[in-house]
């Protein structure tokens, strides 16, 4: 059961007075307006439903899909590696937007299972590259066209940022009006906490170099110890910031990026560079990579922002 | 005859033993009852909890068949499950690293399997535990017993969505330890978790659902009554503690307050049997004072203090009665029976002291006739002179005996016989040098002295003793003798016959005890049916097998002054004669008594024995007219109370002494005994008309007549024709011991008279 639109407007600008106001803590501010939640969802009706796709033999993928204002684009959502659609940062823009009359879109992407529902762990048998992260996306936003939106904006975060640059790469003529891409990194090299990554990416080209594609133990993005084929490790390693970038390069779409200021994972070099290579990008002072406590509205702000950047009589 | 039962005692300690006895007992058998009822109650608990140990179970069952539902409907979360069915080319890995190392599984689970939807394993491992294929017609959970194990093997379906519609997209199989997964679905309170078991056989299993009709299991002490019968358990035992203690506080108390306390008092009584132990004093030294020893303890004083106030009384008045008894009330002196008393201590001296002992027998010379002469007044001033200069002249702690009548003895210990003479030769001076004419005698009064000595080892001489002083005096009486006679031996010869000392022992022994008294019975016999009226009582003494007649008895009587002894002797005789039947009923016994007798004021207290015969018997007292005469005055009374009495008075010897016709009025007297020498003198005419006109006198006075000395017909018919009543001699029969008394007399035709 989820809130009416403007039953969760009223939280969200609750909460932005509560905790801008700073006449609460976040902590009690947070539990303050969860509780006010509650009471409104209880008088508010749920919407919402769930859009289930074959991505493959045995490969349903599945996402939450809230049609909106139709004069409005809808939101495409990708979360973070290994996530669901219900990772905070996604899930609260997800809400929020969709409340502000936006068509939104939520997949989890299966990430090697079908109808995936939970987080996967990274000690979890990984059954799936970046590329088929990709052409997930591809199915989503297909999908979306099919449903009659002319708009669409793919908004990535984290890792999804990066599967979006991957999705842009793969499809150059994505009828996506626009990306936005927060927290964008990238795998490969050079990557901030990148763990063993290198030295693995060494072992598994090795690997297939022999024809060994079985499963061995790597380090990939914050997983120490990812389970994968040497192969679909590769996958995402390579992907590193020079594919992220020629991406966005080379893509049709105006691409935004937002990056918290208190990002540790973002240098200053990656930022120009991504602005040499034409990306909008957008700094929210203070936030980290998650956007968390009041920076999801500073967030949300730019986000929406964005969106009404364009008109929505724009067609492409 | 009363009955005595025997009264069982016990001390205060024994009591007190008994009590705490019984206490132990009452507790003992109390604890057992406590006992008794805890465990019907636990026994009760037991039931009740077995009960509700099979609910634990069963509950825990339920809720382990709810719990494997909700892990059932929880699957559809688990991503990685339906990735290995779709995409089982890396079950192995993930079977090995991760199927067991999620949240999703619970912790108990040990070995888990993954089956597609058709029931077969997504891949076959030699550590599998699971059949490659499983029935999904058969799901149920099953329990078995795995290497000794019980466990627990469940096949949940595995659904993606929660979608009724929907078929299962393959098969989880699970198993778990039966035992430890049940726990975790129950505290059991009542069960013993560690006693669960199915009985089933290595490789039997059994269905979830059948486990209730297999299970066995140990019911857990209830904590609760286990832990109140250990407070029981603990009360009873400190119960018993204080109760033990409180018995032994007990038993102490009874034996410090009471037992002890009695104890010091029966102890106390037992001394004053023996000595004076003085007052029982209050112990001081003892904490607890009971008020109501205490009261026994000062009563105990008082009475003892009371009692010693009597015993010093009684003491006091028993010395004075020893010295009236010991005591001769003329002179001072100690009489005869200290005499006696003291004459045996000195015996004893002489036997076991080896020391010599002296007697000294003092005679006054004519006494009767300085009595006679001035009278009994200056006679005993007479006694009381010469027993005083007798006795300043006896050393220290040698004591004058007043024997009797004019007759004193002095014991001398430790001397010579030249001793006992130079002795008694003083004293003889000085009797010889009082001047009796203050006491107004013109003549000079003399005494006869006789000494008899025996050294430490003549001891067969001390038993004839006495009888040697005797001879000694005998002899110093002789004219011309005027000073202490010795006894020698040579002085024994010519004595025999009055101063043997075999009668004179014969005699003692008869008065002293008893021995050899032999009453001899003549009978009296009416002249009217020449029925014996009554027997005359004669005194025989048997000595060594001799009979010693009275001719030699009563002069050793009457010189050694027996004769109230010997009188006494005789009335016991003829008293214990008439107990034992030996006189026939409905006669009588006639008894001699000495003058001497007859002045004794207890003269009727030695008669009270015979009292009692009085009913069957007639018992008269025979008094010579004599010793009536001359005790007129002392015996009328004594003689008239017994006549009172019963007994009746014969005066006997008529006719042998004074004789005076005046006092025989006057006397109290039923019968007259008419002497031997008057009726045998009957023979000749003047006497016989005199003795006829005095029976006929004496026979209108009412006095019954009796004649002596009848030994033939001619005489018999004389005394009946003069009036006699009755008669006695030897025609009727001589005086006879035994049976031949009760013979009667030879029958004659024709009455006596």
């Amino acid at each position: 059961m989820q809130a009416s639109p403007i039953s969760r407007q009223c939280i969200i600008r609750i909460k932005q007075y509560l905790f801008g106001a700073s006449r609460m803590t976040p902590g009690l501010a947070t539990r303050y307006s969860l509780g006010l939640s509650v009471c409104l969802m209880l008088v508010s009706p749920a919407w919402g439903q769930m859009i289930s796709l074959n991505s493959g033999p045995d490969m349903a993928i599945e996402a939450e899909y809230r049609p909106g204002d139709s004069s409005r684009p809808l939101i495409l959502f990708i979360h973070g590696f290994l996530q669901t659609r219900d990772f905070s940062t996604v899930r609260r823009l997800a809400d929020a937007l969709a409340d502000n009359g936006y068509s939104t879109l939520s997949p989890n992407l299966s990430l090697g299972i079908s109808k995936r529902k939970r987080s996967v762990s990274c000690e979890s048998i990984q059954l799936h590259s970046l590329n088929a992260s990709a052409r997930e996306i591809g199915l989503w936003v297909d999908w979306a066209r099919q449903q009659g939106h002319r708009k669409i904006v793919v908004l990535g975060h984290s890792a999804g940022s990066v599967m979006v640059s991957a999705y842009l790469a793969l499809q150059p003529n994505t009828p996506v009006d626009k990306t936005i891409l927060i927290s964008l990194d990238y795998f490969g090299p050079g990557r901030p906490a990148a763990f063993e990554s290198e030295a693995h990416a060494i072992s598994a080209q090795k690997m297939l170099d022999k024809g060994d594609d079985g499963l061995a133990t790597f380090a990939l993005s914050f997983c120490r110890q990812y389970v994968t084929t040497a192969s679909r490790f590769l996958s995402y390693f390579n992907w590193n910031e020079q594919k992220v970038l020629s991406a966005i390069k080379n893509s049709s779409v105006s691409n935004h990026v937002i990056f918290g200021g208190q990002d540790k994972r973002i240098g200053k070099s990656w930022i120009e560079d991504l602005v040499s290579k034409h990306a909008l990008v957008h700094i929210i002072d203070g936030a980290n990579h998650f956007f968390d406590e009041t920076h999801e509205f500073d967030l949300l702000d730019v986000v929406e922002q964005i969106l009404g950047d364009d008109p929505v009589s724009e067609t492409r | 005859m009363k009955s005595y039962r025997k009264i069982i005692t016990m001390s205060i300690s024994g009591y007190a033993i008994v009590f705490m006895f019984l206490v132990a007992v009452m507790f003992i058998g109390t604890g057992l009852y406590s006992k008794n009822s805890i465990e019907s109650a636990r026994a009760g608990m037991l039931d009740s909890n077995r009960v509700s140990a099979r609910n634990e179970i069963s509950n825990a069952i339920v809720l382990l068949e709810a719990s494997l539902r909700r892990l059932e409907s929880s699957l559809v979360e688990w991503d990685e499950l339906f990735q290995q069915i779709d995409h089982p080319e890396y079950y192995g890995y993930w079977r090995e690293h991760r199927m067991l190392n999620t949240d999703f599984l619970p912790p108990l689970v040990e070995s888990a399997e993954l089956f597609d939807r058709d029931g077969k394993v997504l891949a076959r491992f030699n550590n599998s535990r699971f059949d490659a294929q499983i029935d999904d017609t058969n799901l149920k959970p099953r329990i078995g017993l795995e290497s000794g194990r019980l466990v627990m093997r469940s096949f949940l379906k595995v659904f993606r969505t929660r979608s009724p519609l929907e078929e299962a997209k393959g098969y989880l199989g699970i198993i778990q330890p039966f035992l430890p997964t049940l726990n975790e679905f129950s505290r059991f309170n009542y069960v013993n978790a560690d006693s669960l078991s199915l009985g089933l056989a290595e490789g039997e299993s059994i269905r979830l659902d059948e486990v209730m009709q297999r299970i066995e299991f140990d019911i857990r002490t209830s904590a609760e009554a286990e832990s109140m019968l250990e407070i029981v358990r603990n009360s009873v035992l400190q119960l018993a503690s204080v109760i033990a203690l409180l018995c032994l506080l007990f038993y102490l108390l009874m034996t410090y307050l009471f037992s002890k306390p009695l104890w010091r008092i029966s102890q106390y009584v037992d001394r004053l049997r023996y000595s004076d132990p003085g007052s029982l004093e209050q112990d001081i030294h003892s904490l607890l004072q009971v008020t109501e020893l205490e009261k026994v303890r000062e009563s105990l004083n008082k009475y003892h203090s009371d009692l010693a106030a009597a015993k010093d009384n009684l003491d006091r008045k028993n010395r004075e009665l020893w010295k009236l008894a010991h005591h001769d009330a003329l002179t001072g002196m100690m009489n005869r029976r200290a005499f006696e008393l003291e004459f045996k201590k000195s015996s004893d001296l002489l036997m076991y002291h080896r020391v010599g002992l002296g007697l000294i027998l003092f005679d006054l010379n004519h006494f009767k006739a300085i009595n006679d002469s001035y009278g009994h007044q200056v006679g005993d001033e007479v006694l009381k002179a010469v027993s005083q200069c007798i006795q300043k002249s006896l050393r220290k702690n040698e004591n004058l005996y007043r024997l009797g009548g004019d007759e004193f003895a002095a014991i001398i210990i430790g001397s010579d016989s030249a001793d006992a003479v130079m002795v008694a030769q003083r004293c003889m001076d000085l009797i010889n040098e009082y001047d009796f004419k203050n006491l107004g005698i013109l003549e000079s009064v003399r005494v006869s002295c006789g000494i008899a000595h025996c050294q430490a080892h003549e001891l067969d001489r001390l038993e004839s003793l006495q009888w040697q002083a005797d001879v000694a005096v005998y002899q110093a009486k002789r004219p011309g003798v005027n000073r202490p006679v010795l006894f020698s031996d040579d002085m024994a010869d010519g004595s025999e016959s009055v101063f043997s000392s075999w009668i004179n022992n014969a005699v003692y022994e008869a008065v002293v005890n008893l021995a050899g008294i032999e009453m001899h019975y003549q009978p009296i016999v009416s002249n009217a049916n020449g029925e014996i009226v009554y027997y005359e009582s004669l005194l025989r003494i048997r000595h060594d097998g001799d009979i010693v007649p009275p001719a030699s008895i009563f002069p050793v009587v009457a010189l050694r002054h027996l004769e109230t002894e010997m009188d006494q002797a005789v009335i016991q005789c003829i008293t214990r004669d008439l107990r034992d039947g030996l006189i026939p009923r409905h006669t009588g016994v006639a008894i001699n008594l000495s003058a001497e007798s007859l002045s004794r004021e207890d003269l009727i207290e030695w008669l009270h024995p015979l009292k009692p015969f009085l009913k069957d018997y007639s018992l008269l007292l025979e008094i010579t007219e004599t010793s009536l005469i001359t005790r007129m005055g002392t015996a009328a009374d004594t003689l008239e109370s017994l006549r009172k009495s019963g007994f009746k008075v014969a005066l006997d010897d008529f006719g042998s002494g004074y004789s005076s016709l005046r006092y025989l009025t006057g006397m109290p007297v039923d019968t007259i005994k008419f002497d031997i020498s008057l009726i045998q003198g009957m023979q000749e005419p003047r006497l016989h008309k005199m003795v006829n006109d005095l029976s006929a006198m004496l026979a209108e006075l009412n006095f019954d007549l009796v004649a002596e000395g009848i030994e033939t017909r001619d005489l018999l018919d004389k005394v009946v024709a003069a009036g006699f009543n009755y008669s006695q001699g030897f025609y009727f029969g001589k005086p006879q011991r035994g049976p031949e008394v009760s013979i009667r007399p030879r029958q004659r035709s024709g009455s006596l008279g």
